[in-house]
């Protein structure tokens, strides 16, 4: 039989297109962790329960803390019921999974230190079938990366792979992939000394979450949506990402990152990509990744005179949330009485291509805000005619620039609720013409009545089948750097107290961040939606 | 009966309604009254509103206030995205029914309509209705509602029954037809199927195994025709799949190149007593599993015979002959006529010569997955050398789940078809 007919096995045909994990063994570094804690185990128990993992894999946490198989499956098993509560815990299956689960201590930037977990994962090649795949997941600080891809390089845990060889090898990394553009360059140029492109998956778990795939569905399956999708019928876009929390004792953490790195440098220009991106050729991964560089290449660049006119920066003051006090950002633990780092962002975007010239996409995004949300909001052109004017108040001929005649506005919500929501125009009822604005509302949770799973099972899933359609790819990554570093560089002035202090602070805690950023949307007609 | 239109539904009728009480209701006026009840419902609370019989929720509020008034809690949530029309004969479907379908509406949320037919002299017609609710989550203490309307008939033919069940059905959204009896008739299910998108059947329960075949193959090669899905043809899927895996090059214990050498297939399906009388029907899930191997591997039947139970038929693939047999095997721990194991011997080339493969799938008792396990003179060098690969699950077959994957995956399944077609031969040849 030839070696085309091996792969067209006839009695597959007609079967179910289970996409099928291959065993594996997965090696998380930095298992000790909140990450893993929080997430990673809660996900992958989950994947277990839905039967959605090989028959045959194993889990290595990796950390410097001491701790014995026993301990980590124990502190694992904690971490499930206390973070997971959604999840249908079995003590049946979790001792079925938990037998799948190690530990061992280590040192990562020890020379040899990952020559006993080579010899581990032989071990477990043996006695749990994972054939010889490995997946290691980079959970830790981000000065780890290069030293840990060195010792799995220098441990001959990882080589160049094509994508279709087996057994794989891959890489997991976590944000922020570098911290500005020249660093994300050279971390990019030490992966690739040791790691081919298709092995490396950077995680960006905005890109896992339900609504943010939906974006792609509702766009491409939808016959309605794509012509109105334009500069012709799409009067400007806003996408916010709020939350209420302040920095949460990673004081140090964000006074290295703050805003523009933690959020608008990865998750919100991947938002922007998704919505503004061109329809891919096909469900490849590289397909969908193709057109989603493509918008951020697109994105005119922000001049460093012109940073001030484009972007809007913030940090929160004392206030109030859900009834209670909080501190300002300068009085958080660990953070600099006098500190420059921005805790808001709000820019204004504009994409050079055929299907967005004049379209502005305000982004905004910000800690200690009125309210924990994420939505993309895209707002229609008005109706061209005002035949409705009259019931408006408007007087004939009257310019219809007020709220009276609200524009349509389509509003992907990602969180907390995931749902799409249309605002509309119809008739009071009643012996009355007065229109009245309604919103239909689609939401997730409630219309399919399952729970959906969390943004990591589906990233995990996804790595392990090798798919990377959902991740970040260096082309992106390093353009998106590329756009964000004249704002970096002019606002690190600052923090370097090289340049012009900003007025920190110049929003409340518990306010929808400073007045500047309603001058920003403002200059161009615009405001922002009232949340 | 339920009260009148312009009276308001009582706090207990409503609660009755969300409870999953039957309410019994006037024919002619179901739709008005499930409107009642969710118009009671949703003045109890005035934070929410929900559409009126579309599957989407609006929420009102003035314009400044859109994301407040959509951001209410609320208690009680419609949804809907498909009808479920379930017929059975069967006087105490609802029952059965309620619970796969509690299953089913949690994935999807659905209309279901019982249509329950009883042959009777004197024609009558009764309907309920009740609601079916679970919680979206702990946290905010949802319950996500939809709606079941039972239609009882009584009386001959469905043309009555179908008439009443047809307005009943959600526009835009489609609709599912579960065919929950033992007869499948085309004439019968006529009336039905001018409105539906797909058909739901499980030969399992048939009671005339040939006619069923027979009839499910008429509605698959209709030149109008909808998706039919058979829920048997859906259990089958595991061993399809383990034996398919177990075939495939990455896969030991055997591999593609044996496909074209198996010279040997036996079936054995559970049964009350291992030698059925003489006039024992023919088993449809084996013959199924058979039909299928036969369709894809391109044999060609030779001669087939039924007999007490067993079945038994020649192929020829080539010059090669293929000896396949059905027979019953004692159990009472698994579904009656349901397949319990499958061996595949093959004659294979190795290393220049011709050794003897087998592959077994049994389900084992108490078990529930398919273990496969083989003999291979070749592949370990020593006869009789046995290799264990996984086990495919069958756990999750439940007929709530079969009809969950039928609905996901709404199928035209040209498969199905082809193993049909075949199975109608072997059932004229053997007769």
């Amino acid at each position: 039989m030839t070696q085309s007919a091996v792969v067209e096995n006839p009695l597959l045909e007609g079967l179910p297109k289970d996409r099928a994990v291959d065993p594996f063994a997965m090696v998380i570094l930095g298992a000790h962790g909140d990450l893993t804690k929080r997430k990673l185990l809660p996900a992958l128990y989950a994947l277990y329960i839905d039967g959605l993992l090989p028959r045959t894999f194993a889990v290595v946490g990796m950390s410097r803390t001491v701790m014995t198989d026993e301990q980590f499956r124990q502190a694992m098993k904690e971490s499930i019921q206390k973070y997971a509560p959604d999840l249908k815990f079995e003590e049946e299956a979790w001792e079925r999974f938990a037998a799948g689960l190690y530990y061992k201590p280590s040192n990562f930037t020890e020379d040899g230190s990952f020559d006993e977990l080579a010899s581990f994962l032989d071990t477990l090649k043996e006695k749990h079938g994972t054939g010889g795949n490995h997946v290691f997941y980079l959970s830790t600080p981000p000065s780890l990366y290069e030293p840990i891809i060195t010792q799995l390089s220098n441990s001959k845990l990882v080589s160049k792979k094509k994508v279709t060889d087996k057994p794989w090898q891959r890489v997991i990394v976590e944000k922020p992939f570098g911290h500005d553009l020249a660093s994300s360059l050279a971390l990019d140029d030490h992966i690739h000394k040791v790691l081919s492109e298709n092995q490396v998956y950077r995680i960006d778990h905005y890109l896992g979450k339900e609504t943010v795939q939906n974006i792609m569905v509702l766009r491409f399956a939808n016959g309605i949506f794509e012509p109105l999708w334009n500069r012709q019928h799409v009067d400007h876009v806003q996408i916010t990402i709020a939350e209420t929390l302040g920095v949460e004792g990673r004081g140090p953490y964000y006074e290295e990152s703050g805003c523009l790195r933690d959020m608008i440098q990865n998750h919100m220009l991947q938002l922007v990509s998704l919505v503004a991106m061109e329809p891919p050729i096909s469900l490849e991964p590289e397909a969908s990744r193709d057109e989603k560089a493509k918008v951020l290449k697109a994105l005119r660049p922000i001049l460093p005179e012109d940073v001030d006119r484009c972007a809007v920066r913030g940090q929160y003051g004392e206030g109030y949330i859900n009834g209670a006090k909080v501190p300002g950002y300068r009085q958080e633990d660990r953070v600099a009485p006098d500190s420059a780092t921005e805790t808001y962002a709000a820019l204004k975007l504009t994409i050079d291509n055929w299907r967005w010239a004049g379209v502005p996409f305000y982004v905004r995004s910000g800690k200690r805000l009125a309210k924990s949300l994420t939505e993309i909001a895209i707002h229609f052109k008005r109706a061209p005619h005002s035949l409705f004017a009259g019931l408006t108040g408007l007087k004939a001929g009257q310019k219809m620039d007020d709220d009276s005649l609200s524009p349509n506005v389509l509003v992907l919500k990602i969180q907390p609720d995931e749902g799409i929501s249309l605002k509309f125009a119809t008739k009071q009822p009643g012996a009355t013409t007065q229109i009245r604005w309604l919103n239909m509302d689609f939401n997730y949770g409630t219309a399919f009545g399952v729970r959906s799973p969390s943004a990591y099972e589906r990233l995990i899933h996804d790595c392990l089948l090798g798919d990377a359609s959902l991740f970040a790819r260096t082309d992106s990554v390093e353009t998106s750097w590329r756009f964000i570093q004249p704002l970096l560089e002019n606002w690190d002035l600052s923090k370097q107290k090289k340049g012009p202090q900003p007025r920190f602070p110049n929003y409340a805690a518990g306010s929808w961040g400073p007045a500047e950023a309603d001058e920003l949307i403002g200059s161009t007609g615009h405001t922002w939606r009232r949340l | 009966m339920s009260s009148s239109t312009d009276k308001r539904k009582s706090t207990t009728e409503t609660h009755n309604f969300l409870s999953g009480h039957l309410s019994q209701v006037d024919v002619q006026r179901i739709e008005r009254e499930l409107k009642d009840l969710w118009r009671a419902i949703d003045d109890a609370k005035p934070d929410e509103r929900t559409s009126d019989g579309e599957p989407v929720k609006v929420t009102e509020g003035k314009d400044a206030d859109l994301n407040q008034a959509s951001t209410k809690p609320a208690n009680v949530m419609r949804a809907c995205t498909a009808n479920i029309v379930l017929f059975s004969e069967d006087a105490d479907a609802e029952v059965e029914a309620s619970a796969i379908l509690d299953e089913v509406a949690i994935r999807h949320p659905c209309r279901a309509i019982l249509a329950i037919s009883r042959r009777a002299t004197e024609q009558r017609l009764e309907a309920w209705v009740s609601a079916r609710c679970h919680m979206a989550d702990s946290k905010s203490l949802k319950q996500i509602c939809s709606e079941q309307i039972t239609v009882r008939y009584d009386g001959e033919g469905t043309k009555e029954l179908a008439s009443v069940v047809s307005p009943l059905v959600i526009n835009d959204l489609p609709v599912v037809l579960w065919w929950r009896a033992n007869r499948l008739d085309r004439g019968y299910l006529e009336p039905f199927s001018r409105f539906v998108d797909m058909l739901i059947v499980d030969s399992l329960r048939a009671a005339d195994a040939r006619g069923f075949i027979k009839e499910m193959s008429g509605i698959t090669n209709q030149s109008a025709r909808k998706p039919l899905f058979d829920l048997n043809w859906g259990r089958l899927i595991p061993w399809r799949r383990a034996i398919a895996d177990a075939f495939s090059d990455a896969a030991p214990p055997m591999s593609l190149p044996s496909l074209p050498g198996i010279s040997k297939v036996v079936i054995s399906y559970a049964s009350a007593s291992a030698s059925a009388d003489g006039n024992a029907a023919i088993p449809v899930q084996p013959l199924l599993l058979l039909s299928w191997l036969s369709t894809r591997l391109g044999w060609a039947r030779d001669s087939a015979s039924f007999s007490g139970g067993r079945f038994s038929a020649e192929f020829k693939s080539g010059k090669k002959s293929i000896s396949t047999s059905i027979q019953p095997f004692q159990s009472d721990k698994l579904s009656e006529g349901a397949v319990c194991s499958v061996v595949i011997e093959a004659e294979t080339p190795c290393d220049g010569k011709v050794m003897a493969e087998r592959m077994i799938a049994e389900q084992r008792p108490g078990s529930p997955c398919i273990y496969v396990l083989s003999d291979s003179d070749c592949r370990k060098g020593e006869p009789g050398a046995e290799v264990g690969t996984g086990a495919e699950s069958l756990i999750e077959l439940t007929e709530a789940r079969l009809i969950d994957f039928a609905m996901e995956s709404m199928p035209d399944d040209l498969v199905f078809r082809q193993t049909l077609d075949c199975t109608v031969k072997l059932i004229d040849a053997a007769k």
